[in-house]
């Protein structure tokens, strides 16, 4: 499970197989590579494994930032 | 709640018919380019899907296959009590297709012939309904189920063109005492908009503006006669319905996960399938994927992974099955039961 921001961002790297380093809170999402339809799907699937949570598809459309990702989790990403 | 087990309706044979032209990834390369092309694969998991002519209708498969069935069961067509035609791709607004049909297949006229108006969860309302009147009286239903959604896909929508192919089916099944079926079916009516064609039928009739590609929201490229398929929401549903799903039919048929034989799902996409089968840790060997060579082909998915996979098993020995549909409606329904031995011809490939 992931419990940490850092641990949320080098899964998110991981999932865009993007190099960490291209993967901060205050990416934006329009502008990160990878991060596209399928993208979404992989990410919904990684909420549900990795932090049990369901997202909707109108919240994910709403985030911006990487940063506003992190506020779906606001119990599971502590610190 | 629409749990229940149905005696009587005993399944006797599956038969499947595809178009016999394919596209690939030669196709989708020279629409999307190479790199979008191997993402677009590693997703759905398609590498080839049967696409036919375009005055090819599900209906033509499904009457092929229903043929091959009726003379491989050695079934008089005038002994068949009802058809039904599971489709969301007709031949006509109306007549029914399954009226159609039942004039080329020389049915008796003390047939009743009706349509089904389902995809992706269609096959199991099918076998539903069928079990249904089966234990109403009737003793031999011809269960067909269909569909042509590449003719509704746009040509550069690439999140709906990789995936779908053309496939038709017929199920046999006869009254029989000692058969028992399960089911479990639901509805998500809120989120009919997730996967819809939105204009062609009466909310929208078809006219120059509905014809008109444009640039949709996600960017792809089609018209409002167009499919448009919200894949996030779709998966979100997906994940959040079946697994509960798959608990119910459990429970209903008081199988163990362990001694099921065979998961066979609706060949949605197989980044769905993998996701699905992890999450409900059921062992990769028994969830069967017809996709890799026919695509998402909605309501014939299920019976011709049944064909295409478990033709050797199922044709020769009672095997414990537990079959689930999801998706447009939103629809999901799950059977199970012991199946086979099972007629079952080899698939048609059509000209």
């Amino acid at each position: 499970m992931i419990t940490t921001r850092s641990a949320f961002l080098a899964s998110l790297a991981e999932m865009l197989e993007l190099d960490p380093s291209q993967v901060t809170e205050t990416s934006l999402l329009k502008d990160l590579p990878n991060w596209d339809s399928m993208a979404i799907v992989s990410f919904i699937a990684l909420a549900d494994s990795e932090l049990n949570t369901l997202v909707r598809a109108s919240e994910l459309v709403k985030c911006q930032t990487v940063a506003d990702l992190i506020k779906l989790f606001p119990a599971q990403l502590v610190g | 709640m629409a749990d229940v087990s149905i005696v009587g309706a005993g399944i006797r044979g599956v038969a499947s018919a595809v178009p016999q032209r394919t596209e690939g990834l030669a196709e989708l390369a020279a629409a999307f380019g190479d790199a979008d092309t191997r993402k677009l694969l590693a997703n759905t998991g398609v590498q080839t899907r049967h696409v036919g002519r375009p005055d090819q209708c599900a209906s033509d498969l499904g009457c092929a296959a229903a043929q091959t069935l009726l003379q491989e069961l050695h079934w008089d067509p005038a002994s068949v009590d009802a058809l039904l035609f599971v489709s969301q791709t007709f031949d006509y607004l109306l007549p029914a297709t399954s009226c159609c049909l039942h004039g080329r297949l020389g049915l008796s006229k003390n047939c009743a012939a009706f349509d089904v108006g389902l995809g992706c969860s269609g096959y199991v309302y099918g076998l539903w309904i069928a079990a249904s009147l089966m234990k109403s009286g009737l003793k031999r239903i011809l269960l067909l189920a269909g569909d042509t959604i590449p003719k509704a896909v746009a040509a550069l929508d690439r999140s709906a063109k990789p995936l779908f192919g053309e496939a038709g089916t017929a199920t046999a099944l006869e009254a029989d005492p000692e058969a028992l079926l399960h089911f479990s079916l639901g509805t998500d009516g809120p989120g009919w908009p997730h996967l819809i064609i939105p204009a062609g039928a009466f909310r929208k009739r078809p006219d120059a503006e509905t014809r008109m590609p444009m640039q949709a929201q996600d960017g792809n490229i089609r018209s409002a006669e167009d499919l448009s398929m919200n894949g996030a929401e779709i998966f979100t549903f997906t994940i959040r319905e079946v697994p509960p799903l798959l608990n119910r039919i459990l429970a209903q048929s008081g199988f163990k996960r362990e001694e099921v034989d065979y998961f066979v799902f609706h060949q949605a996409n197989k980044f769905m399938l993998d996701y699905l089968a992890k999450r409900m840790a059921l062992p990769s060997q028994k969830v069967p994927l017809s996709l890799g060579e026919f695509g998402n082909t909605s309501s014939a998915s299920i019976p011709l992974t049944l064909q295409h996979c478990l033709r050797s098993e199922l044709s020769q020995k009672p095997t414990k099955l537990v079959m689930a549909g999801f998706g447009v409606g939103l629809s999901w329904g799950a059977a199970a039961g012991v199946v086979g031995p099972l007629c079952l011809p080899e698939i048609q490939y059509l000209a």
